[in-house]
């Protein structure tokens, strides 16, 4: 049921941003909201004014944090670059955390934040993210994240089902003709999120050791594991797996338990690969 | 044309998720990932640095300024006011700053305060609180503080606000002067505390600093 608002809401914002081009009397830096949008503001209204400071400074960091990712974007320092990202989805993770507990559903965080978003970057946000980074993978960019205070658990959801709850939703949707156009478009193209498969695959344009790695990679049960040889580093492994050096950090995170920092591999050590 | 259905999996990927990649890993004590602060209509949250790899700043690693004036302070301040650490500092902005009935004050000069300082704590630079009569300070700032001054020109505390009082580290000797001012004036012991580990402790424990708005 959430997944359908979020996906109503996100169509919504899309819609309205790609029709900003076409009618320019729509005023970009003041979109007006209808329908789905109302009900999210309205339960965020609905918090009192300590819980809204709360959930508006968690915002407000999660902004700068993201700031500073698009910043670090093209930065050759991939430790500072991996610190901005880990800071951002920590701030997100803070973000969700403090909505959950004045009773806000993620949808409704998840609505706010990117209302913030589109009001402080732009619609165009992404797209310049990238080519800020020549081509910054951005689901890569943002990954799966946790409220601090989680246990550790193994499932990571891989965002197929989320658009395929998008897909019916826009089906459903009576946009009125004027806006009908942009919302076919997605719906048409979320059934397309390819199956997941088993094992990873090479990617098109893969380098020989890439695809070397990615031959490697074993899958255990729900788990893709790699055992570390002479010549490996977690930037390869990303490369080869998710098509980003930059998310080496990916590996790194899941790998905390045996691993000191990014730049040491020892041979023989197996690391565990979250799925793309 | 961005890539929307990039951008809807981005944002959507960034909150459906449920498998932690990260998590709260420097936390302040077992049972406290971080604290939320609400003082006045003011929103913070004290917390620390979570990279493992973070280091205290350069001026703040300096072991060994001149003494005088920057000399080794004592545990105890002065009799009946307690030597607090960072988790009681942190209950008294809790319990008592958030009430409104007391301040944590920075001792330091404004320069100083205004480079970065402990959340939730005002500034009273040590040397507004000189008990020389000639400062003109002192006495608007101790009627602040809840004083009333009798007909001798002596100064009475009932129901003075609870303070907690730091500066640079245990090298700084200006919170324990503001502190032994007051107690010239008569302020009760009892209601003073002494954060002797000030900005360099906070730091080294890789807690958060603010930098006060104007």
């Amino acid at each position: 049921m959430h997944s359908k608002y979020l996906g109503l809401c996100l169509t919504w914002a899309i819609a309205g941003g790609a029709l900003a081009d076409a009618r320019p009397e729509l005023d970009q830096s003041a979109i007006t909201l209808p329908g789905p949008f109302m009900l999210a503001q309205a339960t965020i209204d609905s918090l009192d004014d300590s819980e809204l400071r709360r959930l508006n400074y968690y915002n407000r960091r999660a902004l700068d944090a993201l700031s500073l990712v698009v910043e670090s974007a093209s930065s050759r320092d991939i430790i500072e670059q991996s610190n901005v990202n880990t800071k951002f989805r920590s701030s997100i993770s803070r973000l969700v955390d403090a909505g959950r507990r004045s009773g806000l559903p993620v949808e409704t965080v998840a609505m706010h934040f990117v209302e913030a978003v589109t009001e402080e970057f732009g619609l165009d946000f992404m797209e310049r993210v990238g080519q800020v980074a020549g081509g910054l993978d951005v689901i890569t960019l943002f990954r799966n994240v946790s409220t601090p205070l989680d246990p550790r658990t193994s499932t990571i959801d891989d965002g197929t089902s989320f658009l395929n709850a998008l897909a019916e939703a826009s089906e459903d949707l009576d946009l009125g003709k004027h806006l009908e156009a942009p919302a076919a478009e997605n719906a048409a193209q979320a059934p397309e999120a390819p199956v997941v498969p088993v094992g990873p695959r090479p990617l098109p344009n893969a380098s020989g050791p890439e695809r070397i790695i990615v031959d490697r990679i074993e899958v255990e049960g729900d788990e893709w594991t790699i055992v570390v040889r002479s010549g490996d580093s977690l930037a390869l492994i990303a490369s080869a797996v998710y098509g980003d050096s930059l998310a080496y950090n990916i590996i790194y995170q899941a790998n905390r338990n045996v691993l000191n920092n990014p730049n040491t591999l020892n041979i023989g050590v197996k690391l565990r690969i979250p799925k793309p | 044309m961005p890539d929307f259905k990039s951008y809807l999996a981005g944002i959507a990927a960034l909150f459906m998720g449920t498998a932690p990649v990260l998590a709260q890993e420097v936390w302040i004590t077992q049972e406290l990932p971080f604290v939320e602060l609400e003082v006045g209509q003011e929103f913070f949250v004290i917390e620390r640095d979570q990279d493992n790899l973070a280091v205290v700043p350069a001026d703040f690693a300096k072991t060994s300024r001149p003494c005088p004036p920057f000399c080794v302070q004592p545990m105890t301040v002065a009799e009946g006011v307690n030597t607090v650490g960072e988790l009681e500092l942190i209950a008294f902005l809790e319990d008592v700053v958030q009430a409104g009935d007391g301040y944590l004050i920075d001792s330091r000069t404004p320069r100083w305060y205004e480079a970065g300082t402990i959340p939730g704590s005002i500034n009273i630079p040590f040397n507004l609180l000189s008990a020389d009569a000639q400062n003109p300070f002192l006495a608007p700032l101790l009627k602040q503080l809840g004083g009333a001054q009798t007909d001798s020109g002596d100064w009475t505390f009932d129901n003075a606000p609870e303070l907690t009082m730091f500066c640079n580290g245990s090298w700084c000797g200006q919170s324990p002067r503001a502190i032994r001012n007051l107690l010239s004036v008569g302020y009760p012991a009892e209601k003073l505390h002494y954060y002797r580990g000030g900005m360099q402790n906070w730091l080294i424990l890789g807690l958060n600093v603010v930098i006060p708005e104007s």
